[in-house]
């Protein structure tokens, strides 16, 4: 498609032609000057080996020799070598007659002698003849950089034509002539361009870069931009990085752009800041934070620099972090002049390097693309309070301990042996989203949050080998943050609900379900275990405390197991498992006060199952016996004792009036 | 900056200048197109040099006797290059001589009489290729094959001088001609004084970092050191006459094994890690052709240098060669 043309725009374009016609002829002239061009090495010297040297005297002595000799005039020449070539070998003389005798000796007896150098064949001598000038150049070239005292303006404008023509192609003066596609390639040169030395090649190399890098992120997507805000503080705080005196400042300003992601990046923070108005008051804060941070990056953590997505990853999250809610961060401080949110991303990456640098598998997972969200995660925990980091090191302790929950997440040797590097980073990645959705478990509560997620990954561990998938922790853990979310005594329990959800694992995990529930079903019932706990934590804090949440489980899940006809099956088997825990969260302190032997509890159930099958169908159907379940538990319960002095009474009285029960609620039903 | 409507009109009418330029248009822009017929003279003329065998430009084994007594090649040399100095001269009179073009022109000039031999004449422009290497220079401080070519051009005269005076010498006795008074400094002294200056002076600019252009950019400073490379090998061959005996070859080794060293240690920081695995064969990925000589110089020169190679040899005056 060709560039619309009116006819004002061509004699406006030819004026400029012939106006500016003598500097554009001095910067094509200058150009030219850089050109490749042909240049000879000088020749090798022959290489006269020692074998030839005694041959050669007793040639020039033989008659023939003797004869050439004469020929040349340089008889009495020989004899002085022969007198003086052992004493006085770097006479000039005496190299000035070597070289003659070595040249007739050779040309007398047909010796081609070796020249030192690489090896040119006579086979490649005769290629080179058959091919075209050029081709034949080539081996001679001596290639120049280009050299240029272009003004400013001049400079640019070709560069940028050049850069605009290869990016945007036919389509260049379209580019410039959309309002807001120019308006983000003025931001360019404003905050980048117009302040840099065009005499500079690696600035020129940068330019060019970042240019074509905003033609190919926007020339299709000119919706994100509305507002060249959040661009303007990404462009202007690279610039000033590349104005630091320091190289690794100057190499990381390289490596960012240069990264896979670097258009991504730039939509993402064009994105950010038109969705967030606020953001038009604190773009130079943000700018000279961003700016602060990469600094300090270069200067603290320089080993990042190979990890660009990393970097690509830390502005994203930064520019956002000043757009967003955690913008109070750009205002906090905690010692000294910094704003808070540098320390805080400064800390977590170095902890990233650290334990990267300690343990290999960490590096392998905590890496790359999965920075950017940790550090989202590490500002919402921190953004939450802000004013109580007021020491370095409240920050220093504060990041190791968050990257360090965060690396354990997926670091537990179960997870490790199930799963490769790349399934557990992408679980980790699936994880940070969920746990950036819920704020408020961040702050303070970092330390719990993490911790019980890992468990969770823990327990969920041992149902992937029946099929539980990623997804389905993913899914675990956004059902146990939400219930958290907004249950205080869920909170309170602290470190006991997370050991109270991996003994609820590992008994789930102890009992032999595959043949009887699938993977689905798995979910459920570890699920349904996690409802238990989160319905009432202080009885579940109290099993904990006594260590009996294990034996407990797995009781009930033995008992269901006692079932021979294989009806307990299904999701008959996790409803009724479901509504035994249930009765647990609402009496289950009563195992404490009619002491109740967790033994007998799981005698009793087996007995109850196995009458209950015997009354399949008889008042007992699939949708019946999880509720018979629930009744006998609670029968036992409350009346241990009973069970205990004469366990076939008790059974034989309680099982028809619990199957009445159940039968005459359905029938108000 | 720009109104939007001007920004349009200048980046087009650039275009549309580019495009012109492409094309030729001497009327419209003179200077650049005068450049560009010189560099294409030169080139057609290094062309004919090449075919016609003539001794630096063809580096082959043939020819290096037929160069030591063939008093005819003195008169091509002289010829070559003869269209491309008559366009340099008309350049200057047309476009000035004060200008970065016109000193490209005038290290082009230089480096032209030292492929043909013409001594005399480079040394005569000794003068204005210093004023051209202040016209070169560029803000940054940077060294592009041009400035460099400039910074160490009387090097390259004494070092491409005392090769050729060398011959020359061989050649007159051999036809009989009037003897050459000998030099006050020997000739291989002055092809090892050529070398170090040479070396001295990129690594001087070397270690200013950024100095020297990345070898992908410029190939002015890999040229000068496989030139200074060459001239310690010659430099090796004059120093192997300390050994004349077959019972002397492992000092012969020893000696060559170190000047072949030198010459490396000169290149090597101008040839990027990947291609030297290539020049040592680690890798089969291709160069660009212009790169290929390098490596294969660079090869040849580790080869020779073998596995423990010292650089402790000297160029040693004639007096103390007992």
């Amino acid at each position: 498609m060709t560039p619309q043309l009116t006819a004002s725009m061509v004699i406006t374009g030819i004026s400029l032609l012939v106006k500016n016609i003598d500097r554009v002829d001095k910067i094509l002239a200058t150009r030219e000057a850089g050109e490749s061009l042909p240049f000879a090495l000088p020749h090798a010297p022959i290489e006269f080996q020692i074998e030839y040297h005694k041959p050669m005297i007793e040639f020039f002595r033989s008659d023939e020799g003797k004869l050439i000799l004469e020929v040349y005039d340089i008889a009495d020449k020989f004899r002085f070598f022969e007198d003086n070539y052992r004493t006085t070998p770097f006479d000039e003389q005496i190299l000035d007659i070597r070289g003659g005798l070595v040249a007739l000796y050779f040309e007398s007896t047909g010796i081609r002698p070796k020249t030192h150098g690489p090896d040119v064949s006579s086979e490649q001598r005769q290629d080179s003849r058959r091919i075209g000038r050029d081709r034949r150049l080539a081996d001679y070239i001596v290639e120049s950089a280009r050299v240029s005292r272009n003004p400013v303006v001049v400079s640019m404008l070709l560069l940028m034509s050049d850069t605009l023509l290869e990016f945007a192609g036919q389509n260049a003066s379209i580019f410039i002539s959309h309002p807001r596609k120019r308006a983000v390639i003025e931001t360019l040169l404003n905050e980048f361009a117009l302040k840099g030395d065009w005499e500079d090649q690696g600035f020129v190399s940068i330019f060019r870069r970042m240019l074509g890098s905003t033609l190919i992120a926007f020339g299709d997507n000119p919706g994100q931009l509305e507002h060249p805000g959040g661009l303007k503080v990404l462009f202007a705080a690279l610039n000033q990085l590349r104005e630091s005196t320091g190289e690794e400042e100057k190499d990381l300003v390289s490596v960012i752009i240069s990264a896979d992601g670097f258009e991504k990046l730039m939509v993402a923070v064009a994105t950010e800041a038109a969705n967030n108005p606020s953001f038009l008051t604190r773009d130079q804060q943000a700018q000279d934070m961003l700016t602060l941070l990469l600094k300090r990056v270069a200067a603290e953590i320089p080993e990042l620099k190979n990890d660009r997505k990393a970097l690509t990853g830390l502005v994203q999250v930064s520019i956002g972090a000043a757009t967003s809610t955690a913008a109070a961060l750009l205002d906090s401080r905690a010692e000294g002049q910094q704003p808070l949110i540098t320390d805080i991303l400064v800390g977590v990456l170095r902890k990233v390097s650290d334990l990267g640098q300690s343990d290999q598998l960490v590096s392998q997972i905590i890496s790359g693309d999965i920075i950017g969200p940790i550090c989202q995660v590490a500002l919402l925990a921190v953004s939450k309070d802000p004013r109580r980091f007021t020491a370095s090191q409240q920050v220093a302790d504060f990041t190791s301990g968050l990257v360090t929950g965060i690396a354990g997440i997926v670091g537990s040797q179960n997870l490790r042996s199930i799963w490769s590097d790349e399934v557990r980073r992408t679980l980790l990645t699936e994880t940070l989203s969920v746990l950036g959705r819920y704020p408020g478990l961040l702050g303070s509560r970092h330390e719990f949050t993490l911790r019980l997620i890992s468990s969770l990954y823990q327990a969920g561990a041992g149902a992937i080998a029946d099929g539980l998938e990623r997804r389905d922790l993913v899914e675990l853990v956004e059902a146990v943050l939400q219930a958290s979310s907004s249950n205080v005594a869920l909170l309170k329990l602290d470190h006991r609900f997370t050991a109270a959800v991996e003994s609820a694992g590992r008994a789930i995990a102890a009992v032999p379900l595959s043949s009887l529930i699938d993977k689905e079903g798995r979910k459920r019932l570890i699920k349904s275990s996690l409802q238990a706990i989160i319905a009432n934590p202080v009885v579940w804090g109290k099993l904990q405390d006594n260590e009996m949440i294990e034996p407990l489980i797995k009781a009930m899940l033995a008992a269901l197991t006692a079932d021979r006809s294989g009806f307990i099956s299904g999701s008959v088997f996790v409803d009724s498992a479901a509504r035994m825990m249930q009765v647990m969260s609402r009496k289950g302190l009563l195992l404490f006060r009619n002491e109740v032997e967790i033994t007998s509890l799981g005698s009793f159930l087996e007995m109850v199952v196995l009458k209950l099958e015997a009354e399949t169908g008889l008042g007992v159907d699939g949708e019946s016996l999880p509720h018979l379940l629930e009744r006998a538990t609670i029968a036992i319960l409350d009346q241990p004792k009973k069970f205990q002095d004469d366990p076939q009474s008790f059974l034989v009285k309680m099982i028809p009036q619990i199957i009445t029960d159940v039968s005459n609620i359905w029938l108000k039903v | 900056m720009f109104q939007s409507s001007r920004l349009k009109s200048v980046v087009l009418s650039i275009i549309s200048l580019v495009l012109l330029m492409g094309i030729g248009c001497t009327r419209l822009a003179p200077k650049s197109t005068g450049l560009r017929n010189i560099h294409n003279t030169y080139r057609n003329e290094f062309d004919q040099y090449l075919r016609l065998g003539i001794p630096a430009a063809a580096d082959s084994r043939e020819e290096t006797i037929k160069r030591i007594n063939s008093a005819s090649i003195d008169l091509t040399r002289q010829a070559a290059f003869s269209e491309t100095l008559r366009e340099i001269r008309y350049y200057r009179v047309m476009h000035g001589e004060s200008t970065r073009e016109a000193a490209h022109l005038t290290v082009l000039e230089g480096m032209i009489y030292l492929q043909t031999g013409q001594f005399s004449l480079a040394s005569l422009l000794v003068p204005e290729i210093k004023k051209a290497e202040a016209l070169l220079s560029e803000n940054s401080g940077s060294m592009a094959r041009d400035r460099l070519f400039a910074a160490t051009f009387e090097a390259l005269i004494n070092g491409w001088g005392a090769i050729s005076r060398s011959e020359r010498r061989i050649s007159n006795l051999l036809s009989r001609s009037a003897a050459t008074p000998i030099a006050t400094v020997p000739l291989y002294l002055q092809l090892a004084n050529a070398s170090t200056t040479i070396g001295k002076e990129l690594e001087t600019l070397r270690s200013n970092k950024k100095v020297i252009y990345q070898p992908e950019v410029d190939d002015g400073a890999i040229y000068l050191a496989t030139t200074a490379a060459i001239f310690y090998l010659h430099v090796g061959e004059v120093m192997l006459f300390k050994y004349p005996d077959e019972s002397m070859k492992q000092q012969r080794q020893e000696e060559i094994a170190c000047w072949c060293e030198k010459g490396r240690l000169l290149m090597a920081p101008f040839l990027s890690d990947s291609e030297k695995r290539i020049a040592e064969g680690v890798d089969s990925v291709s160069a660009p052709p212009g790169r290929l000589r390098y490596l294969g110089w660079y090869k040849y020169l580790t080869g020779c240098a073998g596995k423990s190679p010292v650089t402790t040899c000297q160029a040693v005056l004639p007096s103390n060669s007992q």
